[in-house]
This record gives C-alpha cells, sequence and structure tokens, in this order.
C-alpha cells in the first residue's frame, strides 16, 4: 500500500465572491521510503498539495488516503492524532516554540503521545539531537541559533516519533544555500538510514538535484510525470496523472 | 505532559512581562480588594452588632404576639410610634426566660417620646428667687435680684422688636406699662416689703414676655436600670451617677445631650473644634464653620443673660485684659472674643471653658435638676410626670453616634406611668371606676341599639347621678400621696409586676447562625407558659434602617469587587486575545504536529491559571499584611455614623484564613473563566496556518 495516494482531487477556495480552483484533477500517489519532491513556481498549488497530504486541510473533491486512511472521513480528532502518529512536519518558517529550547522542542510531539516513557522520550530526543549535530545546543533556544541551527531542529522534531512521512514545505527558503545543502544532506541520510517517506515542495533546484522523484505542478495540474531528474535511482510505480 | 503546559505558560508570561504585569496588577488589586474588603466587611458587621446588641437589643429581643407593627429599635418614635403591644405580665415571662438553660440575662424594656422645656432664664431665677425666699436665704437674694432686674431690662429691647411686627398693639402697650412698672425703683422697694406679691407679678406678667428657651424631644427608654447597666457591655455613665436600685430617676444619652441640651455657643464651639482637629477642615475656607462662629459673635444675648451683675463685672474684666479693649462693654467683648480665626482658635476655645463656661450653665438640664415630662400614654392622653436627673450615660466608644445615643433611660415603673402601662393593681382600680360610673363595654355590632336604642335617658341618668368622682376624696391628699409614692421609689416587686413592651434577651451563647432557632425555641417555651410572644435575633429587632445601612455597606463592597472583576475579566479576555494572534504561528504549528484543540485550550488555561495563582498569591499576602496592620492600629472613624458601624471608636479587621482562601479561589476561577473565550478562540486556529510563511 503506497504511503499517499490522492485520486481526482480537487481543491476550491473562496476568494471574495469568485473561487480559486487551487488543484484540479491531481492524482498522485507517493511510496513508502520515497524522497521526493513537488516543484512549481509559486501559487502553483503546491503547498495545498502538502496540505492535503499533511492532514491539515481536505479536498473538495476526490480521495485523499494517507497511510490507508481516508482523511476527509476521519473525525478532525483523529485527523490530528494521524499527523502526530504517522507525519512528521518541516515547515519553511522553521516553526519552532520559541519559549522552548532545543531538547523541549525536539522532546515536544513526544509529550503529545501520551504513550511514551519518560526513560524512552530522553533516549529518542538525545539521540536525534546528536544525529543533526545540535548535542552542544541543547539548552538554546530558538531565538539564540542560526536557521540552518533551527531547521535542524525542526528535522529533530519532525523525526522524533519515528513518522512514516516526513512532509517538508520548501525547507530551504530561508537558508543560504550551503546551509541548505546540508540540511538536504540530512534529510537524504535519514531517508537513507531509516527509510522514513520524505516529500518536498520546493521552487528551488538545489533541492529538485537531491531529490529521487520531481513531481511538477502548474496551475494547480500535475505537469509532468515524476522522475528522477539527476538521480538515476528508479522510483516505483508511480502513477502520473495525465495532464487533462 | 501538564508540565510542558505549565512551562510554555510561564515562558509566555515572562516573554510578554508588560501584558503580564497590567493583568497581574490588576489581578493582585482584586485579590488584595476581596481580602481587605472581606475582613472590614466581616470586621463592620461585628462592630454593628455589637453597636447594637451591647447597646439596646441583646442578642434576641421579644414583644407581643399581637402587635400591630414589627418591633423596630431604631425607628424614630417622633414619625409614626409603631404598635408593638405589650407583654402583660413580666414576671411571668421573666420566669419562663430564666428557666431557659440558653438565657443568660433578659432586660424589660420600652420606648416612647417626651416633651420638656427648658424655661427661660428669667423663669429659671425668678424660681431660683423664690426658693430662696421661701427658705429665707437672704444672701442668694441680693444678687438674684439684680440678676433679674438685668433681665428684665434687656427684655425691653425684645419688645421693641416684637411691636415693629406685632398687630395687636392694645396689647404690647399694656405689656410695656408692666415692664416700665417692673423696671421702676419703686417696684423693687416693694419686693422688699412685700416680696411673694411682687413675685407673682413678676411671675406672671413679666416672665411670659420672656423668650421661652427651648422646647426639647426626648426619646427614651424605660427600663430595669440595674438590669440595663449590668448587662449592656457598652454602657457607663458619664457625668452625675447611676439612678439607685428602686429609684426613680431619668439618665441622659450623652450624644443626645452633647447634640441638644448643651449650652448652643459651647456646642458651636464644640462642633468648629471638632471639624478643625478630626477632619482637617478649617474656619478661614469651610462655609459651615465659618457660619458658625458668625453665630457665635452675634448671639451675645446667650452668654450676658447668664450673668448676673457680679459674674457680668468679672467676665468684663477678664475680656478686656485678654482682648486688649479696656473700653469695651461686655456684649463688644463678646462678639470681639467670639470672632475666631484658625490662628486663634484653640487658645480661645480653652480660655472659654476655663473663664467662661463655669460661669454660665452649660447645660439646660443637668443632674440634679428635675424634669416635667409631658407625654401621651397610649390611647392618647395626655400625661406628665416629674422625674429627677440622676447623671449622663454613654456608650463606650459610640459617645459620637447618634443612632446608638437617641434614646435616654428612665425606670420602668416611671416610664409605665407615663406610657399609661397599667399594672394589674391600677387596672382593677379603674374597672372598679368603670363599674361605678355605669360604663359598659358594648360589642361593636350592637353598640348603636345599646346606646341611642331602647331607653337612652337611663345611660344618662346612671351616668350623672350614680358617679362622682371626687365625692368624698381627698384630693389634695390623692396628689400629695402620690408624690410621697414617687418620692419614696418602688420595690423590685413593683417593678417586676406589671406590663413592658419588649424584652432583650443575652444568650450565653450567641452564635449566630443559631439565633433563629434559639428564638423560635424561646417563642414556644413562652407559649407553653401561655404567653404569646414574637422572638426576633437582634439583626431583624434593629430594623429595617439599620438593615438597610448594613446592606447598603455589603452592596458596596460588593459591587466594587464584581467591577474590578468585570473590568478585568475583560482586560485578560483582551490580553489572551492579543495573544492568540501573537501565536497564530505557534499554535497552527502545535495543532499541526498533533497537538489536539484540547492541549491548545489546556495552554491557555494554564495561562491565565498561572497567572491567577502568582498574582493571586501576591495579592492575598498583600491583603493579609493591610488586614494585620490594620486590625493592629485600627481604622479611625471620622464620620458620625462610622462610630456606629465600626462599634467604637476605629475599626480592627480580622485576618481570617477563609478569607484568604475565598480570596484566592475567586480569583483563580476569573482568570480561568477568561480564558475560557481566547482558549476556544486558539482551539480553532486551523493547522494550515503553520505551512503559511511569516516572511
Amino acid at each position: 500500500m503506497s504511503i499517499v495516494a490522492l485520486v481526482g482531487v480537487d481543491k476550491d477556495y473562496p476568494l471574495g465572491k469568485t473561487t480559486v480552483h487551487a488543484l484540479r484533477g491531481v492524482d498522485l500517489t507517493i511510496e513508502r521510503g520515497e524522497f521526493s519532491v513537488i516543484a512549481g513556481p509559486s501559487g502553483s498549488g503546491k503547498t495545498t498539495l502538502l496540505n492535503l497530504i499533511g492532514c491539515v486541510d481536505t479536498a473538495t473533491r476526490g480521495r485523499v488516503l494517507v497511510d490507508g486512511h481516508d482523511t476527509a472521513a476521519l473525525s478532525e480528532r483523529a485527523r490530528t492524532k494521524l499527523r502526530l502518529d504517522t507525519l512528521g512536519f518541516i515547515f519553511q518558517s522553521f516553526n519552532l516554540i520559541p519559549v522552548l529550547d532545543v531538547y523541549q522542542n525536539v522532546e515536544f510531539p513526544l509529550l503529545l503521545k501520551r504513550d511514551v516513557g519518560k526513560v524512552e522520550r530522553k533516549r529518542r530526543v538525545f539521540e536525534l539531537v546528536e544525529r543533526v549535530g545540535l548535542s552542544g545546543q541543547l539548552r538554546q533556544r530558538p531565538g539564540e541559533l542560526s536557521g540552518g541551527q533551527r531547521q535542524r531542529v525542526a528535522i529533530a522534531r519532525a523525526l522524533v516519533t519515528g513518522p512514516k512521512l516526513v512532509l517538508a514545505d520548501e525547507p530551504t527558503a530561508n537558508l543560504d544555500s550551503a546551509t541548505g545543502h546540508a540540511i538536504l544532506e540530512l534529510m537524504r541520510e535519514m531517508n537513507a538510514s531509516n527509510g522514513t517517506t520524505f516529500l518536498f515542495s520546493t521552487h528551488d533546484p538545489q533541492v529538485m538535484d537531491v531529490a529521487q522523484r520531481v513531481v511538477r505542478i502548474a496551475d494547480g495540474r500535475i505537469a509532468q510525470p515524476g522522475g528522477g531528474v539527476s538521480h538515476a535511482t528508479p522510483v516505483a510505480a508511480p502513477a502520473p496523472a495525465p495532464a487533462g | 505532559m501538564r508540565w510542558v503546559l505549565v512551562r510554555i505558560a510561564l515562558r509566555n508570561l515572562r516573554l510578554h512581562w508588560v501584558r503580564t504585569f497590567i493583568v497581574g496588577i490588576l489581578l493582585m488589586v482584586g485579590t488584595w480588594l476581596l481580602v481587605v474588603g472581606q475582613g472590614a466587611l466581616e470586621a463592620i458587621q461585628e462592630g454593628m452588632r455589637h453597636s447594637v446588641v451591647d447597646t439596646v437589643a441583646g442578642d434576641l429581643q421579644i414583644y407581643s404576639a399581637s402587635a400591630k407593627d414589627d418591633l423596630e429599635l431604631y425607628q424614630s418614635a417622633a414619625l409614626a410610634a409603631p404598635d408593638i403591644g405589650q407583654i402583660d405580665h413580666w414576671d411571668a415571662l421573666h420566669e419562663v426566660l430564666e428557666g431557659l438553660p440558653e438565657v443568660a440575662s433578659a432586660i424589660p424594656m420600652g420606648k416612647s417620646l417626651s416633651i420638656v422645656t427648658g424655661g427661660s432664664m428669667l423663669d429659671t431665677k425668678l424660681a431660683e428667687l423664690r426658693r430662696a425666699i421661701n427658705e429665707g436665704d437672704e444672701e442668694r437674694v441680693a444678687p438674684l435680684v439684680a440678676h433679674v432686674r438685668q433681665l428684665i431690662r434687656s427684655l425691653g429691647g425684645e419688645l421693641d422688636k416684637l411691636a415693629k411686627v406685632a398687630a395687636d398693639s392694645a396689647e404690647i402697650v399694656e405689656q410695656r406699662a408692666d415692664l416700665a412698672r417692673a423696671e421702676e425703683d419703686a417696684f423693687w422697694a416693694g419686693f422688699a416689703a412685700d416680696p411673694l406679691d411682687a413675685l407673682e407679678f413678676l411671675e406672671n406678667k413679666i416672665a411670659p414676655l420672656g423668650l421661652q428657651s427651648g422646647l426639647y424631644f426626648l426619646s427614651f427608654l424605660g427600663t430595669d436600670l440595674t438590669a440595663f447597666q449590668k448587662n449592656f457591655k457598652k454602657f457607663e455613665i458619664i457625668s452625675g451617677e447611676m439612678v439607685p436600685p428602686g429609684e426613680r430617676g431619668f439618665m441622659f444619652n450623652t450624644t443626645t445631650y452633647e447634640r441638644f441640651i448643651k449650652h448652643r455657643t459651647a456646642r458651636r464651639l464644640d462642633e468648629v473644634k471638632e471639624a478643625r482637629d478630626f477632619e482637617g477642615r478649617r474656619i478661614a475656607d469651610d462655609d459651615d464653620l465659618r457660619r458658625k462662629v458668625e453665630r457665635n459673635a452675634k448671639q451675645v444675648t446667650s452668654i450676658t443673660d447668664q450673668l448676673d451683675p457680679v459674674r457680668t463685672g468679672e467676665v468684663t474684666e477678664l475680656l478686656r485684659t485678654e482682648m486688649g479693649l479696656p473700653e469695651a462693654e461686655l456684649p463688644e467683648l463678646i462678639t470681639a472674643f467670639m470672632s475666631m480665626t484658625d490662628g486663634n482658635f484653640d487658645q480661645r476655645y480653652a480660655w472659654f471653658y476655663e473663664h467662661l463656661a463655669p460661669r454660665i450653665r452649660l447645660y439646660a438640664f443637668e443632674p440634679g435638676d428635675t424634669l416635667t415630662l409631658y407625654g401621651q400614654t397610649k390611647s392618647g392622653y395626655p400625661r406628665a410626670v416629674n422625674i429627677k436627673v440622676w447623671g449622663v450615660y454613654g456608650f463606650k466608644g459610640l459617645e459620637r453616634s447618634q443612632l446608638a445615643g437617641a434614646f435616654h433611660l428612665m425606670d420602668l415603673v416611671t416610664f409605665r406611668e407615663l406610657y399609661g402601662l397599667s399594672d394589674p393593681v391600677t387596672a382593677a382600680e379603674v374597672r372598679g371606676i368603670e363599674e361605678r360610673s355605669g360604663i359598659a363595654t358594648v360589642a361593636r355590632e350592637g353598640a348603636e341599639e345599646a346606646l341611642f336604642g331602647g331607653d337612652a335617658e337611663v345611660v344618662q341618668e346612671v351616668a350623672s347621678a350614680a358617679f362622682d368622682e371626687v365625692a368624698g376624696r381627698d384630693l389634695a391628699g390623692l396628689r400629695r400621696a402620690a408624690e410621697a409614692k414617687r418620692a419614696a421609689g418602688f420595690t423590685q416587686d413593683e417593678l417586676d409586676h406589671g406590663p413592658v413592651l419588649n424584652v432583650a434577651v443575652f444568650l450565653k451563647d450567641a452564635e449566630q447562625g443559631t439565633l433563629p432557632w434559639v428564638a423560635e425555641r424561646v417563642r414556644l417555651a413562652a407559649l407553653s407558659h401561655g404567653i404569646a410572644v414574637q422572638v426576633v435575633p437582634w439583626d431583624v429587632a434593629r430594623g429595617d434602617t439599620v438593615s438597610g445601612i448594613s446592606l447598603g455597606i455589603s452592596l458596596l463592597f460588593y459591587v466594587s469587587v464584581t467591577l474590578v472583576f468585570l473590568v478585568a475579566l475583560v482586560i485578560i479576555v483582551n490580553a489572551l486575545l492579543m495573544s492568540t494572534t501573537d501565536r497564530i504561528s505557534e499554535i497552527g504549528t502545535i495543532r499541526a504536529v498533533g497537538g489536539q484543540r484540547g492541549f491548545v485550550m489546556q495552554m491557555f488555561a494554564v495561562e491565565a491559571g498561572a497567572m491567577g495563582i502568582i498574582f493571586g498569591v501576591v495579592g492575598v499576602l498583600l491583603g493579609a499584611l493591610t488586614v494585620l496592620s490594620a486590625g493592629a492600629n485600627g481604622i479611625p472613624a471620622t464620620s458620625e455614623l462610622q462610630y456606629f458601624i465600626y462599634g467604637g471608636t476605629s475599626l480592627h479587621p480580622e485576618l481570617v484564613p477563609r478569607h484568604l482562601f475565598v480570596a484566592f479561589g475567586v480569583i483563580v476561577v476569573v482568570t480561568l473563566v477568561s480564558s475560557l473565550i481566547p482558549a476556544w478562540v486558539a482551539s480553532r486556529i486551523s493547522p494550515v496556518t503553520a505551512m503559511q510563511t511569516k516572511e
């Protein structure tokens, strides 16, 4: 079973008296273990697509399946639980909780999951903080960190619950290219070692270079069947949507 | 889990410290107000309880079950005397009460109103002169004659003034002639020869020309004075002595005595002094004080009339030296002296009491005087009694409270006479007279027939023929006997065997909450002995006026607390709503990474709750400190009413742990409630917002 499957998805937003068709007839499948990119210019619908997959929004028409769950059929509460248990989020603006330090930010999703014990929490937090290379900054707060460091904290936070799918919305947009590269490398490494599925949205060529598969989107439609651009790793059975 | 909420809350409070500080100050003020207000309110309720219970009410009040009106201890009898019926046999009720284990003591009482006239200075001096002549005291006669002649001279001026406005000039011509005669030396030569004849002329023709010096309404309580003094803890003798047991007598209450019976000039000086010393008012910028000083300067005769020629000379000399006016006459000197300023007030006030006051009569009635009280019996007959003033009493700490000091005291036996409460013996006598006079009680329905039907003439005949109330009686002898009886006082038995209007009961354990139940037990106990009474706790008996004060104070407190908290609530809601908009992205993120709506709501509740707890604790501590300090130092009473509600000269709030918990509880609940709306708003923030870029 694919981790994500979208079938005939439309997403309309009311804008004043008119309606914006953010997504039109999108069909997309993401397999487990993929390291993929949704690419497109601003306003193309890539963030909307990510929102639907991330269960923070629901489709106007069509079906969105995440880890086998039809997100539209779930209650708000169940969707929130699905996000907590199955998904990890990395945001363009890092979105750390400003009043918590590095350790506490990473620990936060584990605290929301009531079933992880104290010792296990500590183990996982230390492990991830170390992997993102911030062991020395455990007690610093986001305000005291550089952009790259903050995004590393965000990555650790996204992975600490052991999610099946990590969604990253323009993760390098607020970083210089060297830092951005390092961040991408880190995520790539996580993908390789844990088999965690990564799905990015970006218009950054550097990101597309790292991705196994690039799904291009324009005007709310999948513009080009995805395929690795610079990486030769074949991707198993994507079902590209017809352009019309 | 919970710890992270607290951590987030505290960090947020610190991050937005300005907002936290403003809201915190409000919460602190609210909590402080709650602690201090509760302390003050309880102290005031307790103070009022003492002011009522320990001066007149006792813990319970008993009055007749057939009363037409409710008992209201503080209702002015001048307005409309409430009809509270009467308890016929005080001794029977007393016995029942003494048999009850709860009852510590019971004091019989009744309240009424009388008029007493203070004669003019001429009346007083003529009376003194008559006494001196009767007693053959030649030494006193000469100065009194001089004084009387001086007063007669000053009457001429008053008569001139009157002539200008009066219509009946014939009468005035006649009065002038009388006055002229009284001023002649020839008249006074005749006085030496036949003083009594001359006195009669002066008393009948001249004295009425003088202005009456005053009509006094005296509200008084007739009671077992010995029991009253023993049981009402605030009772104290100010001057004179207590009416001895078994004696008839009258005790002035110091508050009313000072306010209404004291010499007006002295009273005004006292008022100015009080206003200056206690309220910090100044003659220069206070219209009321200035008017008082002006009146004192104008009303010269109120002092000069009181001085006989010898004293006039003394005072003139003293004032000439004091004022540095060697040529001036007395009226001029007094006007100059009484025209006081802030600069010389204290010095002149002291001078007044050192030199002037001892030479004039400071009070219209003084201990040792006999008052003639004019009153009405319950059924409306005029009645007058002579009663000796023994002393002046007050209630400790309440000397300045008009509410507490509204009534004077007299013995119960005289009260019964004045009020027309007949004891069983008199009642039997009245029945005897009724029988002999042929008066019969006729039922209302048959009244017309009985009175006018049949042979109406017979009724008339019987009434006139069979009854002559004075026949065979030595009226003068009866009067003498009555006077002698009065002078002889009464026995405790006479006091006990008779009717009373109401009874104050002190309980051994006067727990406020149990009073209604004890009252009911007392009522039933009396009823089981065939005495139908109503028994009410002191706070019911005090009546609506005083209850209204109590209620007003409570309302003031609750309204101000409510207002403070409403404002706090609005501000907290606002602050937290601002906090939600500031933190949309943070909240969105928390929701996106899997935080439920409930978690977000809890976050806000904890943040508000933390504020409530932190500032609540500080406010409670500050409030406790304030109460402790106020309790130790006392809040001084500054107005007449405050003496009453404080139950004394100052209020001493006590620190009650319950108040601290209540205040703390209220503040936490208020903050939690105020977090509800912002928390709900925050929980509706969509996780989508986390995805929106912030640049």
